[in-house]
């Protein structure tokens, strides 16, 4: 494939302009968008089994989304490096995510027990733990800013005692200030059908 | 419960055990599951490694990647929550259209039956807009980016001084020129005549300056006299001549810490949010100003509210912080 790229060919001009702010919004305009494309296709198909090929158009688009979301906001130094690296995370990303939605939405035991069939493919899109976690930030997006800040920094971190840290108060009020936040949620989501909010109305 | 019971019960919380929404006990009783089963351990591990991108901040990536399937799938309060946001964020709607996809997802009453009911009356009021005006995107308000004033202003005022003083050398240059020219050679000559770039549809289109854009940016107006919890603020008055498109607002930030998170809110006369939006308080700093694009649906003149709001933490206590400011948008007689 013609589409094996190097830095210089995915990115029209090295050169870039010396505030780190307006290189960042620049490099949108300037990457070549259909060779980034091409590109991560062909490492898509090196990645994956060949059993997965069938993912592949799905996965080039959500890689590009997240290469977009990246060249917004920080200075690409390597933009081959960089490609590579977000095909790679995708890849493993879309092979974790089968495992996930058989978790949630296998109701038969042995079958979960079961390696996941690598072409089966989820009947429900994305990646079940994204979307709770876009759920929980964007509820409290609307519901209550507190939450959310502790929401976002969580899901940034992951351990409570880290956001304990960065926001100067103990664990455990952090912790019951969470619980209160959940109430919320959960009162919000009682009513919710499907696998991804399971966890609210079963007990 | 039973063994088996116990495990769907475990695995079908993975996801939530993960996310942190389950209560201490539920927690507690996943670990110690998770401690004794190996195969639940392992189902367990595909949680481990958290997923890329923002962390929840926008539309997931894997969503919008498979958005056709999305459409069609989504339910309930993750449905509502996902239109809402595409509602007031830009950069998810650019992801979509990108990709070619249509940047709005449709309202469909049954499919998210009681989700609006649980969420925060604001948040509804500004779904019920969205309604009324199909076109998503062109719903509320969108604060599209704070701007530093000062460093702008700095730079297009260094670009017309240098602009006006080499127009101005040039026409004395053509002047000249062209009275020597007249007097002593008839004019014959063809004349140097130096002017403005002039970039053709298609060198915008095409050409080194591709993706481009020049705009100028409104004046920002000044807003005074907030008001601190329950009181009531000075209504500022701003002279505008019938609906606006773009607007800017100077504001004096709030006195909380820079990494504490602020809530931007634009209300209406009746107190409805228009759009709110956070922003960490070092982003207002210094001498920035909020632009506000509503180019599809114009502010109308009348009474407006802006609503800064944080929460900040000392001695173990959340001390709450907000200021109001009122301003009108009055129609200049």
């Amino acid at each position: 494939m013609s589409s094996c790229a190097t830095p210089e060919h995915l990115i029209r001009s090295i050169a870039m302009p010396a505030d780190d702010e307006a290189a960042a919004s620049a490099q949108e305009t300037r990457i070549r968008w259909d060779e980034a494309c091409a590109f991560v296709r062909q490492r898509l198909q090196f990645e994956l089994p060949p059993s997965s090929q069938g993912l592949i158009d799905d996965l080039v688009q959500e890689c590009m989304v997240r290469m977009l979301r990246f060249v917004r906001r920080e200075r690409v130094q390597n933009m081959e490096a960089l490609l590579t690296e977000m095909a790679r995370r995708t890849a493993i990303d879309a092979l974790r995510r089968r495992t996930r939605w058989s978790a949630l939405v296998t109701s038969d035991d042995d079958a979960i027990a079961a390696a996941p069939d690598p072409n089966a493919r989820a009947d429900e899109p994305g990646d079940p733990l994204e979307r709770l976690q876009f759920v929980v930030v964007e509820y409290f997006t609307q519901h209550d800013a507190r939450c959310r800040e502790l929401a976002v920094a969580f899901f940034a971190g992951d351990d409570w005692k880290a956001v304990a840290l960065a926001e100067r108060r103990s664990h455990d009020v952090i912790r019951k200030q969470w619980s209160r936040c959940l109430g919320f949620l959960r009162q919000a989501a009682h009513d919710e059908t499907g696998p991804l909010m399971d966890w609210v109305r079963r007990t | 419960m039973t063994h088996e019971d116990l495990h769907l019960w475990v695995r079908h919380r993975l996801a939530a055990w993960r996310a942190s929404v389950l209560d201490d006990a539920e927690t507690a009783r996943i670990d110690e599951h998770l401690a004794a089963c190996a195969e639940c351990r392992a189902l367990a591990e595909a949680y481990a490694a958290p997923p890329a991108g923002a962390a929840g901040t926008h539309v997931p990536a894997s969503l919008i990647a498979e958005w056709p399937r999305a459409q069609r799938t989504l339910r309930g309060l993750e449905r509502a929550l996902v239109r809402r946001h595409l509602e007031r964020c830009a950069e998810c709607r650019e992801d979509l259209t990108t990709l070619g996809f249509e940047p709005r997802l449709e309202f469909v009453a049954e499919w998210e039956a009681g989700a609006d009911a649980h969420l925060p009356r604001p948040a509804a009021s500004t779904t019920t807009t969205v309604r009324e005006m199909p076109a998503a995107p062109t719903g509320g308000a969108r604060i599209v980016r704070i701007e530093t004033a000062s460093a702008r202003a700095r730079l297009r005022d260094r670009a017309l001084i240098a602009w006006a003083s080499v127009a101005s050398a040039a026409a004395v240059l053509l002047l000249v020129a062209n009275v020597r020219g007249r007097m002593t050679e008839g004019g014959s000559k063809p004349l140097f005549v130096p002017g403005a770039p002039v970039w053709t549809r298609d060198v915008l289109a095409k050409g080194p300056f591709s993706g481009l854009s020049l705009r100028i940016e409104p004046p920002p107006r000044s807003l005074s006299g907030p008001a601190k919890g329950d009181g009531e603020a000075k209504l500022n008055v701003i002279p505008v001549v019938g609906p606006l498109s773009t607007l800017a607002l100077g504001f004096k930030p709030l006195n909380v810490p820079d990494t504490s998170l602020v809530t931007v809110s634009l209300l209406d006369s009746q107190g409805d949010t228009l759009y709110a939006v956070s922003y960490r308080q070092w982003e207002f700093r210094p001498k920035r100003f909020l632009v506000i694009d509503r180019a599809q649906a114009p502010l109308t003149p009348g009474q407006y509210a802006l609503v800064l709001g944080s929460q900040i933490a000392k001695a173990g206590e959340e001390i709450e912080r907000t200021a109001r400011y009122r301003f009108e948008l009055r129609e200049n007689p």
